[in-house]
């Protein structure tokens, strides 16, 4: 017989029955959700018992999958009457006593299964972590949090009952919540939705890299997680996270101040009725994209708002794109879609393989596109039905790329010059082709550093992508605008940042100094030198009113410096100036 | 009095406070600096920026009266700013329980070839005191291609809302484990045979 427990949220657990496994069957309270639910598959047939005084427990865990109406490419709703029960997998499953104290412990395989061996005839409770875990070969422990909660782990429960004497099976499944238009119970789906986004994304990197270690990350979620803030833990415990995105943070241990140590943090939308994005694998999978450049490979960019229809820092745009790119790959779809808006049945959608400026003139192409970075990563590794280009390498040769110490070290920025630098030396990769696909989005330059570019966006100071100084060779010119300011802000769009490359043949001590020379009449310059994804922070910058210098030695080779002004980069102000720009 | 608030989008220009501290306090940089061996200077490792998903090239703002009395109609004026040079832009609000949204203005559609900046008045009242929200959604559909969608909400104010807020938010079920982990709970529906 079956027993079969109601999930309200409400009170229930410090409650929890206590019920022999050989219970009467009882009507499943849901939590309000799932009433469209198909069961479960039929988990396997319990072992036999062992002759220990022990018990197997097993069974599947599984949560609600509420999918994408995909009937077309611009399609963004939840549809809510297609949900579905899918395995979680990967996660920690425990046996825990009346005190909390673990039993017993396994990670379910691919379709949701565990096993764990207890006492017999012992209260146990099966419960699943919002944690999954691997440890040997390809190795990962990502947990999903409650930031509204002191960042309190998430725990899929079930009743607290007798193990009995014989082996048996205990299924559980984490409920949506939804009702027949709203939430109406506990979205206790959720955690594991998007742990479930998350598992597609590192098997499929451990399909190419079998020892991948991927650092720990912590993912936080909350029911209340809405759009505004500032950004701050104190913010993220309110649920005031911006929006969805990638960090790194100390939130969970404030005493850190060195950045280094700060924890990778995805932060996920949970506003119902505004935006929600845990049911959204678009925008997880793009999220766990920053998560992979900032610690398995190398990232530049510089954050915050973007759209499709921005010209962007080079840098932002190439961050960006990948992590549309990488989206549709990993999910075997083109189309990302984030939905959104009353009942979660509306949003935004593109493809990932579209033209995107075939009919929405505002959607430009270029270097400092999103869109023609994101169509470029994915033309490298689609194949089959519906490639339009001759390149089909897979996810290896873009991994491989990401991954290789050349490009982790590149004394330049990570934008698409330095990526398609890179991935034309890896394996099975066609140097002109991908030359080709450059071209075909109107990106023209060469190099790590797009030597000759001449999409200029219609702004010629933003070219050559990077000035190059020389100590004692004179002023060159650098600029900062925020011309391509847009709806989604105006602090990283191309032309706010201006890029300098300077090689040093020897150690020297050297002054560089930048000085107003045309445009607003009062500025506030400044600039980083970068060494690969560190930046030089002493001898600092000193700033005046239209002047910046910085004295200091440095030792041979090449160095990356952004030049900006902060009038641009911090909102005081909107300024279109350029600067005199001397190394001495 | 007015408040107004800016959407997130928005909210990047001035972020000073962010976790993910910015870039431009280089010289003022607190973190833990690390000596490079290749070089005799200090650098540090680049500050955590926050990486977003990507949005529709529209931006919703609003300004609205710090609160109405109970049955009194107040009115929200959102501004919406958008990137799309041709098509129409929907506009539509939508009170959440308690608060009603009426008039012409719960819905109005605007030319995007014609301006970038479209400012839109939405009224509404409730009966009760107390905080509503306001949901708001702004649809830019270009073409069959193209049809975008970016959803916003505001909390309203209504008569002595403070103290009609008074009543505690539900919260979530926190247990503590063995080993002293705090966990939060979410029932599982189970089957036990």
């Amino acid at each position: 017989m079956k027993t079969t427990y109601g999930s309200s949220w409400r009170g229930a657990v410090s409650g929890l029955t206590v019920a022999l496994a050989s219970g009467l069957v009882v009507a499943c309270g849901g939590g309000g959700g799932g009433s469209s639910v198909s069961p479960p598959p039929p988990p396997p047939p319990p072992p036999s018992a062992p002759a220990s005084g022990n018990v197997s427990i097993s069974g599947q865990v599984t949560f609600d999958r509420v999918p994408h109406v995909t009937t077309s490419s611009v399609s963004t709703a939840l549809n809510y009457a297609a949900t579905r029960s899918d395995p979680a997998r990967g996660i920690i499953v425990q046996a825990v006593d009346s005190g909390g104290n673990v039993l017993a412990s396994d990670v379910t395989d691919a379709s949701g299964n565990y096993s764990v061996t207890v006492a017999a005839s012992t209260p146990v409770r099966i419960q699943a972590r919002a944690q999954m875990q691997q440890t040997a070969g390809a190795t990962w422990n990502i947990q999903v949090l409650d930031n509204q909660n002191s960042f309190a782990i998430y725990v899929l429960a079930g009743a607290l009952a007798d193990s009995g004497t014989a082996n048996s099976t205990r299924n559980l499944n984490a409920a949506s919540g939804w009702g027949t238009v709203s939430y109406t119970g506990t979205r206790a789906a959720a955690p594991f939705a998007i742990l479930d986004s998350i598992y597609t994304t590192v098997t499929a990197i451990a399909d190419v890299d079998a020892n991948v270690t991927f650092p720990d990350l912590q993912v936080f979620w909350s029911a209340g997680n809405s759009d505004n803030g500032d950004g701050s833990c104190a913010d993220a415990e309110l649920g005031r996270i911006i929006t969805s995105s990638y960090t790194r943070t100390n939130c969970l241990n404030p005493s850190l101040t060195d950045f280094g140590d700060f924890a990778p943090t995805i932060l996920i939308l949970g506003d119902d009725n505004v935006d929600t994005d845990e049911y959204d694998p678009s925008v997880i999978v793009h999220e766990f994209g920053h998560y992979f450049e900032d610690q398995l490979s190398r990232s530049d960019t510089i954050g915050n708002g973007h759209s499709l229809a921005d010209r962007l820092d080079a840098r932002l745009a190439f961050g960006e794109g990948w992590g549309n790119a990488f989206s549709a790959m990993i999910l075997g779809d083109p189309v990302y879609r984030d939905s959104s808006g009353a009942q979660q049945s509306t949003g935004f959608a593109f493809s990932v393989e579209a033209d995107l400026t075939s009919s929405t003139g505002s959607r430009p192409q270029g270097w400092y596109a999103e869109g023609s970075v994101q169509q470029i990563l994915y033309d490298i590794f689609d194949s089959g039905v519906g490639d339009d280009d001759p390149v089909s390498g897979g996810l290896a040769p873009i991994y491989n790329a990401f991954t290789d110490a050349a490009y982790t070290s590149t004394r330049n920025f990570t934008t698409i010059f330095e990526f398609a630098n890179q991935v034309r030396t890896e394996a099975g990769i066609n140097g002109a082709q991908i030359d080709g696909l450059m071209t075909a989005e109107d990106i023209f330059g060469t190099g790590a550093r797009g030597v000759g570019e001449t999409n200029d966006a219609g702004l010629a100071q933003v070219l050559p992508v990077y000035k190059t100084a020389t100590v004692g060779g004179g002023p060159i010119t650098v600029c900062s605008t925020n011309a391509f300011s847009s709806p989604t802000g105006g602090d990283n769009k191309l032309g706010v940042y201006d890029y300098v490359t300077l090689t040093l043949p020897s150690t020297q001590s050297i002054n560089i100094v930048a000085s107003r020379t045309s445009g607003a009449a009062s500025t506030n310059p400044n600039f980083r030198i970068w060494i690969e994804d560190r930046f030089i922070v002493q001898p600092a910058v000193m700033q005046s009113t239209n002047n910046a210098t910085w004295s200091g030695t440095l030792t041979a080779g090449t160095y990356a410096i952004d030049f900006f002004d902060e009038g641009n980069t911090e909102g005081t102000s909107a300024n279109a100036s350029c600067f005199s720009f001397v190394v001495s | 009095m007015f408040q107004s608030k800016t959407t997130a989008s928005l909210l990047a220009l001035s972020m000073a406070g962010m976790l993910s501290a910015c870039m431009q306090q280089s010289a003022t940089q607190p973190a833990e600096d690390l000596d490079v061996s290749e070089t005799p200077k200090l650098v540090t490792l680049a500050p955590p920026i926050q990486t977003r998903k990507p949005v529709p090239a529209v931006s919703i703002s609003h300004e609205m009266p710090d609160a109405v009395e109970a049955g009194e109609t107040g009115t929200v004026t959102f501004t919406v700013n958008e990137g799309y040079p041709s098509g129409t832009l929907v506009l539509e609000a939508k009170g959440g329980e308690g608060l009603d949204v009426f008039g012409a203005t719960a819905t109005t559609s605007q030319d995007m070839a014609s301006a970038t900046t479209h400012t839109w008045q939405v009224n509404y009242s409730a009966a009760e005191d107390g905080i509503y929200r306001l949901y708001v959604s702004a649809s830019a559909n270009v073409d069959e291609t193209v049809s975008d969608t970016r959803a916003y909400a505001v909390e309203v104010k209504v008569g002595n809302w403070a103290s009609a807020q008074s009543k505690p938010a539900e919260q979530a079920k926190m247990e503590m484990q063995g080993d002293g982990e705090p966990v939060v709970i979410l029932e599982a529906e189970e089957t036990i045979d």
